[in-house]
């Protein structure tokens, strides 16, 4: 499901620099904390999850099917005797690297139309647009649908249709905010100055523009995460033997009829968490006052 | 970019040096080129798609050349791209959409029965997410903390659980182990649809109820908050009446948008969610169409979703033009 | 932080208590039939079950593959369509539940010459709409295979047949090119089947869409077909067939391809019956209904597909087919319903001379455990290669996509590099005719490898002869052809038997088709229902739903 509110940008005056304005918001804030350290955990999985996993995600083993939980395979096994476990820990690459390469494509294509169009207006302005117009026609997932029946199922496909989907959500929000920027008295003095656009545009605009990129992005992160997931659910996505999470809960879910419920529940369990996380984390980057989710 | 909608800010800068109609006609203008240009790119980027409708229509069982040529001849396939556009194009106008290359029918006649599953579907999800959000926003801006808290954590856990994650959960407890709602199918006459599609349209709505309640929630705190507000209530109006005759009817304008561009985003979640349900609506066809590599039926469905979508964004755009007052008092 | 541990918790809840009672996938067999090397222990084959008793007002059933493409009998080689078509309409011969040859609409037929097959058409049969069914019927319907602007799925067979023309009153004489008997046992399939003249021509291209219809002779009369949702027969009262009357009024076909959606309708019995039943959810249907097992001229396969590359490497196939975890496979992909295949020929079709055949093929010598250490040797030998092959399966066949990843493993502790890669159905079933659509695949896997009648010939007829469209990887040896030739043309069973088990022994020695499993089938009906035959085949060329009825 493309996101909706996304299309208002969300009200951010500019912030300072994102770390610190994460840290603070971290510092503040213990939900956040703890949506950031599981955050930082899956990531450091993903990335040593050669060193991490008990065993290798694809390594069959028919005469261990369905084993419930032990030592040796702290989540059980799956219908192929494949260590669940050590699918999930790998899953996380497959997983979060389809977000990353949405939000990769977003920012670049995104960003790169904004500031182009805000700094020169005009028909360039105009005809970025029209593009950015058509490109709203879509939503997200039907894209990536179309995508998958011209390229043929995998990630990369509805990767990219997705990035290019939430392009012209990035390219607007960011648009309205280098406009404001630029009418700001500091820029007028970078021109009067004769510095060329380029660099105005990338010393001074952006930076000036990045936490709102950043508070952005990670909302956008977990939509594509969501979307993906629904990519593998419809199969048209990752394909065995990949333990992409969204394909492992739809691969795991006729088991479910016999029983055997672990191959669907963990990485369900964990895609919900990582979204929740990375929402709450984009909801409190983007909310200065910070009062829109629950305190504890 | 000169749209007139999503702008930052809060407010919508609109072209008012030409006024609200010319507003409309333009951004009615502009809806017609976007859809022609979408068909075009729908249209382009199947006809680009590597393989051969062929491999489906014979079943892998070789064909006489005779028999390939007729079926060529039937889908154009020896014509040139343009010519093919424009066929496809002027056909779509006499509402022709081509024929399915898998079973020879029209792709209108594949349709029609199925389009009524859908938009039954995504009048039922639109009614849960306007309802519901509207609800739960109220609820949330008038409350304490706690039920505050409560909303907010709820509205935003289900927007992170993925629609087919609900319903698997939902067949499992409400349709097979509490009986309370069919497991299967669309069902026939009134009723009977509300009843088998009512699962369905939770699942489709769950993730999206959260924006309207955001929204709702903050207009409300902020019109709570607002002079008009405290005028009333220094004018020793009840609590309820104020909240019912001032905060919620100001608070109207940026929920009634929000809640139209929700409602538009549901046409791509029910290819999921149909799916999921296994419900023979246009959104699973989508999906079976293009593991089956039917391009006019996957040509046809995305038009028709692009088309919804695009005009219901359209319409709320208009909308916001004609109703918000701060732009008519600009003018 | 408590927000997120409760909603762990909630999740947690929710999808464990899914899984519900039992996690026995043991079958609901009274008697528990020892293992055997064709059916597997505790499964209790039978070809037909418990005689319906009542007459009933409705039945659902399900098509597990999907919704037919057409139920034009040109285009119908596949499940989805002649399972609703074998009811509807007549072929000139049945296929019986022990899989054997019964009369159709054909009341006898003679083969008076190696070439010619001489069939007797029933007097008295009439139309749904009340006209009579006359030889004319027939040789339209035989004919339209025989048009290539008409472009039969039937190809391969039809290019075997010389002409099929009227010799008596009552009478059609089928010629064939070559001697050959089995042509004559495809009268049981859609190339047998029987349509009106006179409603075809007038339907043209529409013949056998959902708006055009179809008009047949068999025991339920098509009502309607509302496409995407259903496919809606009648009981036919006027059947010609007295020991076929349908005890069921109304016969609707709906087309849930979900294995979890499947199993939580029947077991809510929202379905009312079904073939192929998914095997994961065997152990939920207990409460509802009963499982009943059937012969199957079925069987899973590895399918090599390239004329060159590894997969057409001797050593590299009987390595891998050395070190294929068969009866892994059996167990736990098939949950104990399935056993290792011994040759690539399914042994319930062996149903004349089968005593031959089954020693035959118990001698084969086809591993059912892995031999690793044979096998390295052989690659070794083979000068250990390093580049990659590729299975294709089917998207959305998740039990071979799980074969297929078992075999990848057994490959790579060889090894042997061996991706796997789902293709969209129709770029799956164009493999076959397609060589550009091979490009890059080396092997294939699905559940498609089917023969259609209890002939072993026909395996030869398929993936043995070097003429065959089927067989992909070029596969040619004389010996094979010059004996296929002989036995096709034998009709005495036992003498055409001992051809084809020499032909089909100099076929399997340098591996080809890797065989994998063969299963019974499958059928599940509901506590309301009973009656309907339970054999692979059997529900495809037989009018199956005639026997149905309430309990």
């Amino acid at each position: 499901m493309t996101p909706p509110q996304m299309r208002f940008a969300p009200r951010l005056p500019g912030a300072a620099a994102s770390s610190r304005a994460l840290l603070r918001v971290v510092r503040r804030d213990r939900l956040a904390a703890v949506c950031m350290t599981l955050l930082a955990l899956v990531v450091l999985v993903a990335v040593f999850a050669p060193l991490i996993a008990p065993h290798s995600p694809t390594e069959v083993n028919l005469s261990s099917a369905y084993l419930g939980p032990s030592l040796e395979h702290p989540l059980g096994t799956d219908a192929s005797g494949r260590d669940i476990l050590s699918r999930v820990i790998f899953g996380a690459r497959a997983s979060l690297l389809g977000p990353l390469g949405v939000i990769a494509l977003a920012l670049a294509l995104g960003v790169s139309i904004a500031l182009v169009a805000a700094w020169f207006g005009g028909w360039v302005d105009t005809g970025l647009s029209a593009v950015i117009d058509v490109l709203f026609a879509f939503p997200g997932l039907l894209l990536a649908i179309i995508a998958v029946a011209v390229f043929g199922v995998g990630l990369t496909a509805p990767m990219l249709a997705i990035g290019i989907a939430y392009t012209p959500i990035m390219a607007r929000i960011v648009r309205s905010s280098a406009l404001r920027e630029r009418a700001l008295p500091y820029i007028a003095a970078t021109t009067v100055l004769g510095l060329p656009a380029r660099r105005i545009l990338w010393r001074h605009l952006l930076p000036n523009v990045w936490p709102l990129i950043v508070a952005q992005s990670t909302v956008m992160f977990g939509y594509a995460t969501i979307d993906l997931a629904a990519i593998s659910f419809l199969g048209l996505g990752q394909q065995p033997p990949s333990s992409d999470w969204g394909l492992m809960v739809a691969e795991g879910r006729p088991a479910i009829l016999a029983g055997h419920s672990a191959e669907a529940l963990y990485p369900g369990i964990v895609l919900v968490l990582v979204v929740l996380c990375v929402m709450v984390l984009g909801r409190r980057l983007g909310d200065r006052d910070d009062r829109q989710l629950p305190r504890r | 970019m000169g749209r007139a909608s999503g702008e930052g800010g809060g407010a919508r800068p609109t072209p008012l040096r030409s006024g609200v109609w010319a507003g409309v006609l333009r951004r009615l203008l502009r809806t017609l080129a976007t859809l022609l240009v979408s068909s075009f790119l729908i249209f382009a980027a199947l006809y680009l798609s590597p393989g051969s409708p062929l491999g489906f229509l014979t079943h892998g069982h070789s064909l006489s050349p005779e028999a390939v040529h007729s079926i060529e001849a039937q889908y154009h396939l020896n014509k040139p791209f343009f010519e093919r556009y424009w066929l496809w194009l002027t056909g779509l106008l006499q509402g022709d959409l081509g024929r399915s290359t898998i079973t020879r029918e029209p792709v209108t006649t594949l349709l029609s029965p199925r389009i009524g599953v859908t938009f039954t579907l995504v009048a039922m999800g639109a009614f849960l997410i306007v309802v519901g959000g509207i609800l739960l926003g109220v609820l949330a801006g008038v409350s304490g903390r706690r039920i505050d808290a409560g909303v907010l954590a709820a509205v935003t856990v289900g927007m992170a659980i993925p629609s087919f994650v609900t319903a698997t959960i939902l067949i499992n407890y409400l349709a097979l182990k509490l009986g309370w709602f069919p497991v299967y199918g669309a069902g026939s006459g009134f009723a009977d649809r509300l009843w088998h599609l009512t699962l369905p349209a939770i699942s489709l709505a769950l993730g999206l109820i959260a924006y309207v309640a955001l929204i709702t929630r903050a207009a409300v705190r902020v019109e709570m908050g607002s002079e008009h507000s405290d005028t009333a209530r220094g004018r020793g109006l009840r609590e309820r009446l104020v909240i019912r005759r001032h905060v919620v009817r100001n608070a109207l304008i940026p929920v009634v948008t929000v809640s139209g561009i929700t409602v538009a985003s549901l046409v791509a979640g029910v290819a999921v969610v149909e799916t999921a349900y296994e419900l023979p609506g246009i959104g699973a066809y989508l999906v079976q169409s293009v593991t089956n590599n039917d391009f006019p039926v996957v040509q046809g469905i995305c038009l028709i979703l692009v088309v919804v979508y695009v005009v219901v964004n359209a319409v709320v755009d208009v909308l916001y033009l004609l109703l918000d007052p701060r732009l008519r008092r600009s003018r | 932080m408590r927000l997120i541990a409760a909603i762990s918790v909630v999740l947690a809840l929710a999808v464990t208590g899914c899984g519900g009672g039992s996690s026995s996938t043991s079958t609901s067999s009274s008697s528990s039939p020892a293992a055997s090397p064709f059916h597997p222990a505790g499964v209790n084959v039978t070809p037909t079950t418990p005689p319906a008793s009542s007459t009933v007002a409705q039945v659902v059933w399900d098509e597990p593959y999907g919704e037919p493409a057409s139920l034009d009998p040109l285009k119908s080689y596949a499940l989805p369509e002649n399972t609703v078509l074998s009811n509807a309409c007549d072929a000139l011969l049945r296929t019986g539940p022990d899989l054997k040859l019964q009369p159709g609409l054909a009341s006898s037929w003679t083969h008076p010459t190696p070439t010619t097959w001489v069939f007797k058409i029933r007097p008295g049969v009439r139309f749904w709409d009340g006209h009579p069914l006359t030889v004319g019927d027939v040789l339209y319907s035989l004919n339209r295979h025989l048009n290539p602007k008409l472009g039969t799925f039937y190809t391969a067979w039809v290019a075997d047949i010389k002409s099929i023309a009227q010799s008596g009153p009552s009478e059609v004489t089928l010629t064939t090119k070559v001697p050959d008997v089995i042509v004559a046992q495809m009268m049981a399939s859609g190339l047998g089947t029987v349509i009106e003249k006179a409603y075809a021509e007038a339907k043209g291209a529409a013949y056998g869409t959902a708006s055009g219809g179809i008009m047949c002779s068999g025991p339920f009369q098509f009502k309607s077909w509302q496409t995407g949702s259903q496919i809606t027969l009648t009981r036919n009262p006027g059947y010609w067939d007295p020991s076929l009357q349908p005890k069921v009024q109304t016969l609707i076909f709906k087309f849930i391809t979900d294995a979890t959606t499947l199993t939580n309708a029947l077991a809510a019995g929202a379905i009312d019956g079904t073939y192929e039943v998914p095997i994961q959810g065997i152990a939920r249907l207990g409460g509802a209904g009963k499982m009943y097992y059937g012969l199957s001229t079925n069987q899973g396969i590895l399918q090599p597909i390239q004329k060159t590359g590894l997969s057409a490497n001797a050593k590299v196939r009987e390595a891998l087919s050395m070190v294929i975890d068969r009866t892994g496979i059996a167990h736990t992909v098939f949950q104990g319903l399935a056993v290792p295949e011994l040759a690539a020929v399914p042994p319930d079709s062996f149903s004349y001379a089968t005593q031959r055949y089954q020693q035959w093929y118990l001698g084969v010598g086809t591993p059912t455990t892995p031999n690793v250490a044979a096998a390295r040797k052989l690659v070794e030998e083979a000068g250990n290669p390093k580049s990659a092959m590729t299975i294709g399966i089917q998207q959305g066949d998740s039990q071979s996509a799980a074969v297929a990843t078992a075999i990848q493993s057994a490959a790579k502790s060889i090894g042997l590099n061996m991706q796997v890669k789902a293709l969209p159905t129709a770029q799956y079933v164009e493999l076959i005719f397609s060589e550009k659509a091979r490009a890059g695949i080396d092997w294939t896997t699905g559940n498609n490898n089917y023969i259609d009648q209890a002939e072993p010939l026909q395996v030869l007829y398929y993936w043995g002869r070097s003429n065959s469209p089927y067989n992909l990887d070029g596969f040619a040896e004389k010996e094979v052809d010059s004996l296929f030739a002989q036995a096709r043309a034998q009709a005495e069973p036992e003498q055409r038997a001992a051809l084809a088990v020499r032909a089909l022994q100099l076929w399997v020695k340098p591996v080809n088709n890797i065989p994998l499993y063969i299963y019974p089938e499958r059928l599940f009906m509901n506590k309301r229902i009973t009656g309907a035959p339970s054999s692979f085949s059997t529900f495809l060329y037989y009018p199956w739903a005639a026997e149905l009825g309430g309990t």
